[in-house]
């Protein structure tokens, strides 16, 4: 070829243009591609659940912030946002995507690559508090993560102890007075883990100060509680709070979707699971694999992230559980176990465990009834601990 | 014919003397040497990343060492600092010594060199700060790509004069792809400036996968044809094997590449009939990639000899078969069938290595290894050492390739098995620490390579 004006016009230009204009402009010119409306699951006044035609919603300000942290520290470089309709994926994530969930995204966070899992329906699959738990160390709530932690994320302060009249109380340092207004007449109740590491739960906007007076609570640890010198409160920062915040929101525009989500879906059921000893060894590893970091080695409800969960996570050895179809101050079935597990509990920091195996469920809820049995403790009364 | 054989051995030898005063050395040698310090930094940070699989902790307290701020870094670095450095210092020496004439203005070259090379840095620095666009393998912050997109024009303009002002009228296939090269690019840095701030919603998703294959396949690619295409003929001293096959991989890239965008997000809510196109495309590209690699094996015939002792052809040829390799597999992997599996896994970036380290960035050290002892007047150091860095770097990229194929196979028919996502994360973590050494393998090489061309010239010098 002799001629640069072909090469630079027919190459450089034509074909490109050509390109942009098929692979580019046509399909952002179909209003499909541009459509701010998403099939919602609502639930009736009869009670059942609808797939309604439903406008999605934007952002909120704090979203935002919390979408341009996402941004900033690379969340999406692990986590992608769309549920496709093959590999089975509808039964693992949730509803296969659609253009007008992502009305309001610019720039886009499709991701191209999953070192951990989609976040498209993770939306209220966890609480708040696990969030913050799994941000500060995503190994205090999944042993076998590989997620990096996100310290930076908290305000952090070593504040110490000492024994005063009624148990332990801080010491008042600058950093306490910063987090708290120390208002006298407002208690604010904080759950140190054995390590002494004490979550704050942050004012829902992320500001500081918190309005009240912090107050350690040892009573989780009954008997044995930990010798502590010093906590380490730990304070989710604003942008912090706003990508959770963010998080909470992805996919929630499908609405009550996890109603009709199958795999999630177990009836009532007076299930028994015949206690063999090769399914509670079994089942001992599943709960190792997923369960300790909240429930605790000793299945009391002390693990090492408990401090941020509330309401706490169960103390299998009290033998008190919530969700059951036996009568009150009874055992549940090994069926109501199973059912609670498979589904999680909806505003508590119980996730959904419906992904894993049917088996290995039924061994978890086997197990935490042989905790149960195998450690009987005296019910203290439901005032003193919170639990679900 | 010994006779002809002397005349022309003779006008060889008079046009490589003509040519030789085309040429600014000093110039040529500034960008190579900012290059090579690219190419020892920004791949190196893969192996940190890497690290980070095995050890999630690993330089995980400050913020600006985490994986969400390095990742960029090295994605960028690879292809704007790695790659791109050393392909515009190798075009200061192509283009003039095509074309027969000095550069038209090389003190914008020198200038344009300080430009280039700071504003990485800043760019580097801003990343590791978490300034990110959020467009992948575009994230640098809108002042840096501001900056690399006038960077480009400049030289668009500075290579095209050039080229105008050349003493024979036919163009030799390398300018053919440095001319398209540079104007692609103009064309889609100003995507990558709009883009991440405009049309919201799954087209700003269409728009991003665009933009992507623009970078790898509108300028890495024939980049590192105007490398292959100057340099084996010239290194292993045979003419091109056919000027039909470069004309016909040459359009058939023009017209396929632009198309293939969408295929980084199949079955994605954009329009099935785009992500056809943009599949059938993707196939399509079997047409140049063939064609461009059987006219340099072609142009191998009779001097496969020199694949022995000629360090400059060990790596064109090495770095022919890995484009073979990761074409194939990136053809494949458009596939809706392989798709399903493959993507959102290793796989994927198992092809982004071959391709992106595995043949270009080795292109650009062949390239570099036969200019630097030509423009410093010293032979390399020790063709020995060199050899080990060629080999640690071969065996490098062909493990991390097959490493990260399989456990991309792994996890992905573990996906579709209905397996727990944790479990197939825990299962292909072996994978990873494997990967990891085939990285340092890698780095290691690279080290030799250029500590024996700089021992060579630096000994010289003293």
């Amino acid at each position: 070829m002799r001629s640069i004006k072909s090469l630079a016009i027919g190459a450089g230009f034509f074909f490109v243009t050509l390109a942009l204009f098929v692979q580019g402009f046509l399909p952002a010119m179909l209003p499909e591609s541009r459509a701010k409306h998403v099939s919602r699951a609502v639930r009736t006044d009869l009670g059942e659940v609808k797939w309604v035609r439903y406008a999605s919603s934007d952002y909120t300000p704090r979203e935002q912030l919390g979408r341009a942290v996402y941004i900033r520290e690379g969340c999406w470089y692990c986590h992608s946002q769309y549920v496709r309709p093959v590999a089975s994926e509808e039964l693992r994530w949730g509803p296969v995507s659609e253009a007008g969930e992502y009305a309001y995204d610019l720039p886009h966070l499709f991701s191209t690559r999953r070192i951990g899992p989609d976040l498209t329906r993770v939306g209220l699959k966890y609480a708040d508090d696990w969030h913050y738990a799994h941000h500060w160390d995503p190994r205090l709530v999944v042993p076998e993560s590989i997620m990096p932690s996100f310290k930076w994320l908290f305000e952090q302060a070593r504040v110490p102890v000492r024994q005063g009249g009624e148990g332990l109380a801080l010491e008042a340092t600058p950093a306490l007075s910063r987090y708290f207004t120390l208002n006298k007449d407002k208690p604010v109740l904080l759950f140190p883990n054995e390590t002494g590491l004490t979550f704050v739960r942050p004012h829902p906007d992320g500001e500081l100060p918190i309005d009240g007076t912090p107050v350690l609570d040892l009573t989780p640890f009954a008997d044995t509680p930990p010798a502590l010198t010093s906590v380490l409160l730990v304070v989710p920062t604003k942008e912090l709070v706003s990508l959770v915040g963010y998080v909470q929101k992805l996919g929630t525009n499908r609405g009550a979707w996890r109603e009709v989500f199958e795999p999630q879906n177990v009836a009532l059921s007076v299930m028994g699971i015949p206690p063999s000893a090769d399914l509670v060894a079994r089942g001992e590893e599943e709960y190792a694999e997923h369960c300790i970091g909240c429930h605790g080695a000793k299945g009391d409800g002390n693990g090492l992230a408990a401090t941020f969960l509330f309401p706490r996570p169960r103390d299998f050895t009290i033998g008190a559980f919530k969700f059951r179809s036996t009568p009150s101050g009874s055992l549940p079935t090994d069926g109501d176990l199973f059912r609670t597990v498979t589904r999680g509990v909806r505003w508590t920091a119980m996730p959904t465990w419906h992904e894993l195996r049917a088996g290995r469920r039924r061994s978890r809820s086997r197990r935490s009834c042989c905790r149960r049995r195998r450690r009987p403790r005296p019910h203290s009364s439901p005032g003193e601990r919170t639990s679900t | 014919m010994a006779g002809t054989g002397d005349v022309r051995e003779a006008r060889v030898a008079e046009a490589q003397r003509l040519n030789d005063n085309v040429i600014d050395r000093a110039l040529i040698r500034r960008w190579l040497a900012w290059g090579f310090f690219w190419l020892l930094f920004f791949p190196t940070l893969g192996v940190v990343l890497s690290t980070k699989f095995t050890y999630p902790e690993f330089l995980g307290d400050q913020a600006w060492l985490t994986f969400g701020r390095l990742r960029p870094i090295h994605v960028n670095g690879v292809i704007w600092g790695a790659f791109s450095t050393l392909f515009i210092g190798l075009c200061h020496y192509i283009v003039p010594r095509l074309c027969g004439v000095r550069l038209w203005n090389e003190r914008w070259s020198h200038g344009l060199l300080w430009v280039w090379n700071l504003n990485l840095a800043v760019a580097v620095i801003l990343l590791a700060a978490g300034f990110n666009r959020g467009w992948e393998a575009g994230e640098f912050a809108l002042v840096n790509v501001i900056v690399i997109f006038l960077a480009v024009l400049a030289l668009t303009v500075q290579f095209l004069v050039t080229i105008k002002n050349r003493r024979e009228a036919p163009l030799y296939v390398s300018l053919w792809y440095l001319i398209a090269a540079f104007i692609w690019t103009d064309v889609n840095l100003v995507l990558l400036i709009l883009g991440p701030y405009n049309i919201p919603g799954i087209n700003n998703a269409a728009w991003h996968g665009l933009f992507i294959h623009y970078v790898v396949g509108l300028w890495i690619t024939p980049a590192g044809y105007v490398l292959i295409y100057y340099f084996l003929p010239a290194s292993v001293r045979n003419p091109i094997y056919s000027h039909k096959l470069s004309l016909i991989g040459f359009w058939s890239l023009a017209f396929f590449y632009p198309f293939v965008g969408i295929h980084h997000y199949l079955y994605s809510p954009i329009a099935d009939w785009a992500e056809t196109i943009a599949i059938v495309s993707s196939m399509m590209l079997i047409i140049p990639v063939w064609t461009v690699l059987q006219n340099f094996f072609g142009t191998m015939l009779g001097q496969w000899q020199e694949f022995g002792r000629n360090l400059p052809a060990k790596f064109l040829i090495i770095g022919s078969i890995m484009y073979l390799l990761g074409c194939l597999q990136g053809s494949l992997e458009a596939l809706r069938a392989l798709q399903q599996p493959t993507h959102f896994t290793d796989f994927v970036i198992s092809h982004s290595h071959l391709t992106v380290f595995g043949t270009f960035v080795i292109w650009a050290i062949a390239g570099a290894v036969y200019v630097w002892p030509r423009i410093t007047g010293s032979p390399i150091w020790s063709f020995k050492l060199g050899n080990w860095g060629f080999w640690l770097i071969t065996l490098g990229i062909s493990a991390m390739g097959l490493v990260l194929s399989a456990q991309g196979l792994q996890q992905g028919f573990m996906l579709m098995a209905q397996s727990e996502f944790l479990e197939t994360v825990t299962a292909i973590r072996p994978y990873w620490w494997v990967r990891t050494f085939t990285g340092i393998s890698m780095d290691l090489g690279i080290s030799l390579v250029v500590y024996t061309l700089m021992k060579g010239s630096l000994a010289r010098s003293a």
